[in-house]
């Protein structure tokens, strides 16, 4: 189990109620990771987001390297 | 060459720079609050020919951040009320209004008549035909998309870089993320991300270093935070986009939405 600082952008920080969290977690991949979130927060399952560790965007295979982990999902206002 | 001397006196533009932008030919597709500030600063700048793709009409809750119209301009299209209001700023340019609805009809003709193109568009529907369509024709195009007072700002399709594809592959659903007019959004957001829009199309066509390629750029203003976020190209989007008609994209693409 990992204690992580997840950082949620956008929408994401509404749905989940909080722009910043800590979560203990036994997930090792970014996949992984994704799938204890949508648990958590099922509003999840519906939006498009992306993990973000030491400051590069991750693929779901990727194993978690970083404590410190970005949530955002796309934006589409101009 | 007297209006454009403080960028001539830069080492980093001079005579030859200069003379890059006035051949320049950038065309902006959305005319709002992202668009408006790419144009104001391109027109200063000198960037030869503008094209300017709006199908909406200036309408009262857009004067809150589109700050070039004026109480006047209501009900008039965007791009023709906007391709007026900088003619007055430089009439060495060339401005083009082109007040249709970017769509798989046009977008060829229009993205392959310009060198860049910079995405200023509200929607996730346009803002993928902007991508698969400057894969198809080889152009590079500057985005930025905002939500109340965040913004992201990355520059796709350029030198063999990443696309929007390769980052997120499909359009979220219809009804998945709120736009400006349901989400609201702070007036000086668009503007600012606008202007670095125009800081990496000025610095594309002066082949400066350091163009934001393979980088997204995420600001927050309510925190005074930027973070930079490496992402890398995924030649399965590339191919899958290169080899299908625009149309058939564009279906696939809502059937799975």
């Amino acid at each position: 189990m990992t204690q992580r600082t997840l950082t949620y952008y956008g929408k994401l920080a509404e749905l989940t109620g909080k722009s910043k969290e800590e979560i203990t977690t036994e997930a090792h991949t970014v996949g992984a990771l994704k799938d204890r979130l949508i648990d958590r927060y099922p509003a999840l399952k519906k939006v498009s987001f992306k993990l973000a560790q030491g400051q590069a965007i991750a693929d779901d295979k990727d194993l978690l390297t970083d404590t410190n982990i970005d949530v955002f999902p796309p934006f589409s206002g101009g | 060459m007297s209006r454009y001397s403080r960028h001539i006196i830069l080492p980093e533009v001079g005579p030859v720079g200069q003379v890059k932008l006035l051949e320049a030919k950038v065309l902006v597709i959305g005319a709002g609050g992202l668009g408006l500030p790419v144009l104001q600063y391109l027109t200063a700048a000198g960037v030869g020919r503008l094209g300017i793709v709006d199908h909406d009409n200036v309408s009262i809750s857009n004067l809150q951040r589109q700050v070039l119209f004026r109480e006047q301009d209501l009900d008039q299209n965007k791009a023709e009320v906007a391709q007026k209001l900088l003619a007055l700023r430089n009439s060495q340019i060339q401005i083009e209004a082109h007040p249709v609805f970017f769509d798989t009809a046009n977008a060829h003709a229009l993205v392959t008549s310009y060198d860049l193109v910079v995405d200023c568009t509200d929607n996730f529907r346009t803002r993928y035909l902007i991508n698969d369509v400057c894969i198809q024709a080889d152009k590079p195009f500057v985005f930025a998309a905002i939500y109340k007072f965040e913004g992201q700002l990355t520059v796709f399709n350029y030198r063999g870089g990443p696309s929007y594809r390769c980052l997120f592959p499909h359009p979220p659903q219809a009804d998945e993320v709120p736009n400006c007019e349901e989400a609201g959004v702070l007036g000086v957001l668009p503007g600012i991300l606008g202007l670095y829009q125009a800081n990496e199309v000025l610095k594309i066509i002066l082949e400066l270093d350091e163009v934001l390629t393979g980088k997204m750029m995420a600001i927050n203003l309510l925190i005074n935070q930027q973070k930079l976020f490496s992402f890398k190209r995924d030649e399965n989007q590339i191919k899958r986009i290169k080899v299908a008609p625009l149309q058939c994209i564009a279906l696939n693409d809502c059937k799975n939405s």
